[in-house]
């Protein structure tokens, strides 16, 4: 695996004033900080292998903070979303949450609230970073099974024992015991349970 | 603006020269045998006693004017070959003419008076309708500055925070700690800047008529739609020409003017499915200053484009339709012209023209 890039802060804001700000806040943290003057300009340049988090205002000329998180949600980029508000009316404001905003910070607010929410947000990423990773080696492994091994994790995760199982498959207990060592071995599983677990965390594709 | 000319008849002259006329006449009728109709120039005396104050003076006049000419018939006793009854007929003439004369006059004068007084009360109507749609503007900017003083305030905020995280952690970034103050120091410029524009907009009268460019106009107006033009999702853009002759007028009114026709823009373009654009120009033609205000937006309604300059003509939920009204009403005060055209976009486009101050 390669070193992971360090996290940044990406900032978009029409107000350049308001940008700087929120940038210094960024920095401030030690991370890297990208800002932009509005919703385009992200777009074009934003990498969604970047890990980090976004500050967002949600009223922007052009597209606006809102339209920019739904078009996001639609690519399927789960960057988290730090929504900065002038005065947020409630109906923006639940939009903005339903849509998976982090949080919504009303204008003024203090350099605390903001620092957090950031470091929040980065840790979110890194830890839905991490899980994504972990889903998709699962998928890989998965993928490896032969279809006779599929057959054994299906039955093994509705619970059934060595000796049902050869019994369902008309197999004799010794090639079961068999195909669940292998089963163990590709799917990098400890224990019956990891095996299940690994599987479900995965969704019940093959049931 | 310019004041009325004086009329060469004041209400003094009419009534010294109504007298001067009676007496000419008199002296004259008397000098002249009972049958001449000498009598009747009476009438221009009355005339003139019309354009006199205080409003009993014409009858005051009349009333002599009719003793006097009775009065020659005792004085004058010569009367020549003329029958009795034909001097007799010739003076009734006389009073007849000078009493006709005297209650057509009231009456027309009554009918100027009637006319003045509606005519007052029109201006005083559109004087409470320019107040009042100062104040609607007055309401909707106080939102609208509500949120672009939060702007610099929310920078300020922050940059004093992290200015302070800088001083507390000694001396390792002194450049950083220098531009967070200069900008602290900048956006509290801009904040008192959005106060001071908005000062002016709901006092006015405050102003004296004076050199205005029309490009501050512009730039101090433009940040208080901002609110809007978020909302709305539209850009505004800024397209003038600088430097710019300076116009003579009233800045708080031409504000309201630049104001009224760019809220209408970004009305006009919040949920058009197309490119949301309200833009600003200027521009010096000739011996005169341009200002167009171009949307993107739902266009003029159909048929003619100058009712949207009709007094209590809207189209939108809750508009009072005395905007452009008024708006027109300024740009003419100040000289100038206000109209309204189609896009070839499908977007309106109102263009303002106002003379050029001269030798500025």
């Amino acid at each position: 695996m390669s070193v992971d890039p360090l996290p940044t802060i990406f900032v978009v804001d029409d107000d350049a004033a308001v940008a700087r700000a929120l940038a210094g806040a960024g920095r401030l943290l030690g991370y890297p900080v990208r800002a932009f003057d509005g919703a385009s300009s992200f777009l074009n340049a934003y990498d969604p292998v970047l890990p980090g988090c976004l500050v967002l205002d949600i009223r922007m000329p052009g597209m606006t903070g809102l339209e920019l998180q739904r078009k996001l949600a639609d690519d399927g980029v789960e960057l988290p979303i730090v929504m900065i508000s002038g005065h947020a009316d409630v109906r923006t404001a639940v939009e903005a949450m339903t849509l998976g905003a982090l949080t919504l910070l009303e204008k003024p607010f203090r350099l605390d609230e903001l620092m957090t929410q950031i470091r929040r947000g980065v840790e979110w990423d890194a830890a839905n970073r991490a899980a994504r990773a972990r889903k998709d080696s699962t998928a890989a492994r998965l993928a490896q099974l032969t279809p006779k091994e599929r057959e054994v994790l299906e039955l093994i995760a509705r619970g059934k024992t060595n000796k049902e199982i050869a019994a369902d498959l008309g197999l004799s207990v010794r090639a079961v015991e068999d195909r669940r060592a292998r089963l163990m071995k590709k799917m990098d599983a400890k224990s019956v349970a990891d095996l299940v677990w690994v599987r479900s965390a995965h969704g019940d594709r093959g049931s | 603006m310019s004041p009325p000319t004086r009329p060469l008849l004041t209400p003094g002259r009419a009534a010294a020269l109504s007298l001067t006329l009676v007496a000419a006449v008199f002296a004259v009728d008397l000098c002249l045998p009972l049958g001449v109709a000498s009598a009747v120039p009476y009438t221009f005396a009355v005339l003139l006693a019309l354009r006199a104050r205080p409003w009993w003076f014409v009858l005051a006049v009349a009333g002599l004017c009719g003793v006097l000419t009775v009065l020659k018939m005792g004085l004058v006793p010569e009367r020549g070959t003329t029958e009795m009854w034909k001097v007799v007929v010739n003076r009734c003439l006389a009073l007849f003419s000078i009493g006709m004369t005297t209650l057509l006059g009231v009456l027309g004068r009554r009918a100027e008076a009637g006319r003045r007084e509606a005519e007052g009360k029109m201006r005083d109507h559109l004087a409470t309708l320019a107040h009042l749609g100062r104040l609607h503007t007055a309401g909707q900017l106080a939102t609208g500055l509500a949120h672009e003083l939060n702007q610099p305030l929310a920078a300020i905020g922050l940059q004093a925070e992290i200015a302070e995280q800088f001083a507390a952690g000694g001396d390792t970034n002194h450049d950083a700690l220098m531009i967070s103050l200069a900008e602290i120091t900048e956006q509290s410029q801009r904040a008192a800047a959005i106060v001071k524009t908005l000062r002016r907009l709901t006092q006015p009268g405050e102003e004296k008529p004076g050199p205005v460019d029309l490009n501050d106009v512009i730039r101090s107006v433009a940040p208080l739609i901002d609110r809007e033009a978020r909302r709305a999702g539209a850009d505004v853009q800024l397209h003038l020409t600088d430097p710019l002759p300076p116009v003579w007028g009233d800045r708080v009114q031409l504000e309201q003017v630049v104001f009224n026709l760019l809220r209408n823009a970004v009305e006009a373009v919040a949920g058009v499915a197309r490119e949301r654009v309200a833009r600003v120009e200027s521009a010096a033609e000739g011996d005169a200053v341009t200002v167009v205000v171009r949307d993107t937006g739902c266009g003029l309604p159909p048929g003619d484009p100058e009712r949207v300059f009709e007094r209590f003509y809207t189209t939108k939920p809750g508009g009072m339709g005395v905007g452009l009204a008024i708006s027109r009403s300024i740009v003419e005060s100040h000289g100038g012209r206000l109209w309204a055209d189609r896009e070839p976009t499908g977007g309106a486009a109102f263009r303002c023209r106002l003379p050029a101050e001269r030798g500025a």
